[in-house]
């Protein structure tokens, strides 16, 4: 499923699955999803909350917990070595290192009593072996790289004096430090205001450029990963339901979920009180799963195949579009 | 500057309203800075703006949960003294709020049916049949189940579910006018459409009006006839949904047009942003016009002088020395 | 443990603190009742008897004054000869007066003062911290002495002088607890209906404070069992011959390498009581907390 082939495949993702102990049954929070990721490429997962897509972040940078339980057959090859067959002290080697995260809430990402500077050089000694002189110039470098002016009185302040968006920044240049050849995104800006969103995600988008560095971005709007992906992969109930080339996804899309999704936002466009389409229903629940496609209940184009048996993902009609549903939008 | 002169449909006035927080001894948070507006029966007003804006200070200083520094509010010609910080008893409970965290908003102890049966029973006045018969009337309007759900505790409904008791429970007394307080920023966009779609339906039906508050301006032009724009304490633009997406004529608004995510993806992408230093703190707000740092527009008057409310046409206002056309 | 989420609650070690408080209570509710020696019954032939000695001349509290039957001293006797067993469960009743009784002083008194402190706040709160440290700073046992010196030693002043002890505690975990609360959504809401203080306090902070008070309350109970212990062990508390577990292990200071049962037996008791109040208060507040998480 590599939506750009011609770099060379940097993560490969098989039938990962990914279980959470809940009293006496698991709670399925990844069920089953496979993806390629090439160098330099952009993949965007899009899915409402509980679908899975943070605990598949946590899954591929080895952050779950402990009490997780990944299924057997799982395999995530990181240029071709297995992440989850690793040891403990190999795997902390690649994460932070040549994969790297960052996450949704800054204020809980950074060391709230540690400053600033002392946490990015504490990162390059630590994974580079940087002298503290080095360090604290390519601290000054980085913090220049993410956008901060005056970067040495910033050196200096803890993340409370620091804005949103500031702390995201400087979340990024943690991220960023031992230049790393996958970043994930996990709903970068959702705790930002929308200003300041849109400098967030194009600064990660001139230093992915600058980098030839792939990245994964996460979130549960669709508005964010358009434009600036080339792939999107739609998650439901620890699944992906839908994935193609990002615009082809917009435009071609045939999965009812993906098309309920785009509906039920609110247009710009749209005159004042027109009536959004509503998903009826509830989100899943991971633990009871019905029988069948985990949307059946919610779906507008049930059959009653829907409900038996749980549709595999089959090509669509773009080499790279991969789609799970027996009744697609596009059939009558 | 006073806003247009009440009117007999003018449901709620606010009248150069003004909150400050001490902060320490010698400076202020100023969270509201002399803000004017009203709203007509019928007509949802909307109020955008991002964290920091002051929105959500102006929403609890209106409902009578923050006492205001200085300034008025009417509501329904009667001015609201906000004494003993109780705002809604003088309104006659025709005003009544939602909030963002509506698990958050019901009382944790106390099933679902009570909470909703609540205001009445303060209320006084309704036998115990009569409560009953209300609670079930609107957990059946806003699409829960009377027999299954009345029981239950917060604790056991989902995000969107508690948001649709937090609105039965605000609806029960048949208020005028309903605050809501970003009461879907935390919701997932399925659910949103639903509540929203929600309110709506109960506009209709109990014959509502709304002053809808968000820092999504997609949201609040959906449902709202008129939105207005804050920003750090102070108001930026007034206009009519509609006319404000066509044509802003603040800067700030149109930056915050150009920054949310649209799809199909825009031209190229949108690349647009703020340029400049991130947001100061309300605690010390710029001289002249508040926005004037981050202002694509910016020129040296607006250092020096701050814009006031300038009314436009159509019924439009905005506050800027050099307005986009 | 994967069965309290649905249970009461209390896990296996909660409900056999609790059947152990019922066991002492109801010994302690229905002493008189029992067929062992009246407490103050003194057996010379068996001073410090070892547990399990058997006697042929006792007289029981049940049989007539004079009447002499054959008794097994389960627990041994005291320095005087006196039954462990019934002073064990006499001396119950002062200890669970004391360890139930003088908490509830601060329950109600330091609860109120501080819940009705945490949410008007301004002059009135600072008042009532103050007043609450300077309660606080005193010497408790000082004020002890002071009591039972110009008002006599007995329960009743025991109870409300270790009573007001506790109060500043109280206030301080009604304080914290309501400025929690007070800034809650649900608590605005209840505003916003139209209710005023006296009626947002009853029905909305009180019964969410009364969890976490009541956990806090278990462990104070603990605390004034043993306090009331060292009170007696010191000659302070209630006297001669009114028994109580303090006293009783007071008493076998003398005997401890010869007859260790006479200290040990009551300090083992008080151990346990002690324990089963804190096993249960912790979880109380356990219980509520994964309440509190779901939210």
């Amino acid at each position: 499923m590599n939506s750009n082939p011609a770099g060379r495949p940097l993560l490969r993702v098989e039938n990962l699955r990914a279980y959470l102990p809940a009293g006496q049954r698991h709670v399925r929070a990844v069920d089953g999803i496979s993806f390629t990721l090439a160098e330099g490429q952009t993949l965007g997962i899009v899915g409402e909350s509980g679908c899975g897509k943070s605990m598949l972040a946590r899954a591929l940078m080895g952050l779950l917990p402990r009490d997780a339980v990944v299924g057997a057959g799982a395999r995530i090859e990181f240029i071709k070595r297995d992440l989850l067959r690793m040891r403990a002290r190999e795997l902390r080697k690649i994460t932070g290192r040549e994969m790297a995260m960052v996450f949704q809430d800054p204020m809980t990402a950074l060391n709230p009593v540690m400053k600033i500077g002392r946490q990015i050089t504490e990162v390059l000694a630590h994974h580079l072996g940087m002298e503290k002189q080095a360090a604290h110039q390519r601290a000054l470098a980085l913090l220049g790289l993410v956008g901060i002016s005056m970067p040495n009185r910033r050196m200096g302040q803890y993340p409370h004096q620091l804005s949103g968006g500031l702390r995201q920044r400087v979340a990024i240049a943690i991220a960023l430090a031992c230049q790393p050849k996958l970043l994930i995104a996990d709903e970068p800006t959702t705790a930002l205001d929308v200003t300041v969103q849109a400098e967030i995600l194009n600064l990660l988008g001139e230093l992915q450029a600058e980098k030839e560095m792939a990245m994964i971005l996460i979130s549960h709007n669709l508005g964010i990963v358009a434009g600036r992906t080339h792939a999107t992969a739609v998650m439901y109930a620890g699944k992906i339901v839908e994935q193609a080339p990002t615009d082809f996804l917009f435009s071609h899309m045939v999965m009812p979920y993906t098309r309920a999704l785009m509906e039920a936002i609110p247009h710009l466009s749209s005159p004042p009180h027109t009536r959004l389409r509503e998903i009826g229903g509830q989100p899943p629940d991971l633990i009871q799963f019905p029988s069948g496609c985990s949307f059946s209940p919610r779906c507008a184009r049930v059959a009653p195949r829907c409900r038996e048996q749980a549709p595999e993902l089959k090509p669509g009609h773009h080499p790279n579009h991969w789609y799970a549903c027996w009744n697609p939008l596009d059939t009558p | 500057m006073r806003t247009d002169p009440p009117d007999a449909q003018t449901l709620l006035t606010v009248n150069r309203l003004v909150v400050e927080f001490p902060l320490g001894r010698r400076s202020k948070i100023h969270a509201v800075s002399d803000v004017s507006l009203h709203i007509e029966a019928g007509a949802n007003l909307g109020l955008v703006g991002e964290s920091g804006c002051g929105k959500t200070t102006l929403a609890k200083a209106v409902v009578g949960l923050l006492r205001p520094t200085r300034g008025e509010i009417r509501f329904a010609g009667r001015e609201l003294t906000a004494n003993n910080g109780n705002c809604v008893r003088e309104a006659g409970r025709g005003l009544q709020m939602i909030f963002q965290d509506a698990a958050a908003s019901l009382n944790p102890g106390r099933s679902v049916g009570q909470s909703i049966a609540e205001p009445l029973r303060v209320m006084g006045g309704f036998s115990k049949e009569n409560r009953l018969a209300r609670v079930r009337e609107l957990m059946g309007a806003v699409g829960l189940d009377p027999d299954r759900d009345f029981c239950k505790r917060p604790f056991e409904f989902s995000g969107g579910q508690c948001q649709r008791v937090s609105i039965a429970r605000a609806l029960i007394a048949r208020p005028k006018l309903l605050v809501c307080d970003e009461p879907v920023s935390s919701l997932d966009v399925s659910v949103q459409a639903q509540i929203l779609n929600l309110l709506e339906d109960m506009k209709v039906r109990y014959g509502l009006t709304l002053f809808f508050i968000s820092h999504d301006l997609a949201v609040v032009k959906n449902i709202c006839d008129r939105v207005a724009v804050m920003y750090l304490g102070k108001l930026c633009e007034i206009a009519d949904s509609g006319d404000l997406y066509r044509s802003p004529r603040h800067p700030y608004t149109a930056a915050l047009l150009a920054c949310i995510p649209q799809f199909p993806p825009g031209p190229a992408g949108t690349k647009a942003g703020l340029p400049g230093s991130e947001r100061p703190a309300p605690a010390a707000p710029p001289a002249g016009c508040r926005f004037h740092p981050r202002c694509p527009r910016a020129r040296i008057r607006c250092g020096e002088q701050e814009p006031a409310l300038t009314d436009g046409s159509g019924g439009r206002m905005f506050a800027c020395h050099f307005p986009l056309d | 443990m994967p069965g309290s989420k649905h249970s009461g609650g209390l896990g296996a070690l909660g409900w056999c603190s609790l059947v152990w408080l019922l066991l002492v209570a109801l010994s302690a509710a229905t002493a008189d009742l029992w067929a062992i020696p009246p407490f103050d019954r003194m057996d010379w032939d068996n001073l410090s008897a070892r547990p399990g000695t058997r006697s042929s001349a006792v007289v029981l509290q049940t049989g007539a004054d004079a009447e002499k039957r054959s008794y097994v001293y389960w627990l041994g006797t005291d320095t005087m000869g006196r039954d462990v067993v019934s002073r064990l469960i006499h001396g119950a009743r002062i200890s669970l007066a004391v360890g139930l009784l003088a908490p509830l002083i601060g329950f109600i008194g330091g609860g109120l003062l501080g819940c009705l402190a945490g949410y008007f706040r301004g002059r009135f709160e600072s008042l009532v911290v103050a007043a609450m440290d300077v309660i606080l700073a005193f010497p408790g046992l000082v004020l002890l002495l002071v009591v039972t010196f110009y008002l006599g030693p007995n329960l009743f002043n025991l109870i409300v002088t270790l009573g007001c002890l506790t109060v500043p505690a109280f206030s301080r975990v009604a304080r914290a607890q309501t400025l929690v609360l007070r800034d809650r959504e649900f608590v605005q809401a209840a505003r916003l209906t139209g209710a005023g203080h006296f009626t947002i306090l009853l029905r909305e902070i009180i019964p969410n404070l009364l969890v976490h008070m009541t956990a806090y309350g278990l462990l104070a109970a603990a605390f004034m069992i043993m306090a009331e212990g060292a009170i007696s062990f010191l000659g302070l508390g209630v006297p001669a011959p009114t028994p109580s577990w303090g006293g009783m292990i007071a008493e076998g200071r003398e005997v401890l390498d010869e007859a260790p049962h006479v200290s040990m037996v009551p300090a083992g008791i008080m151990f346990l009581t002690v324990l089963a109040f804190n096993l249960i208060g912790d979880g109380l507040r356990q219980r509520k907390e994964r309440r509190a998480s779901q939210l």
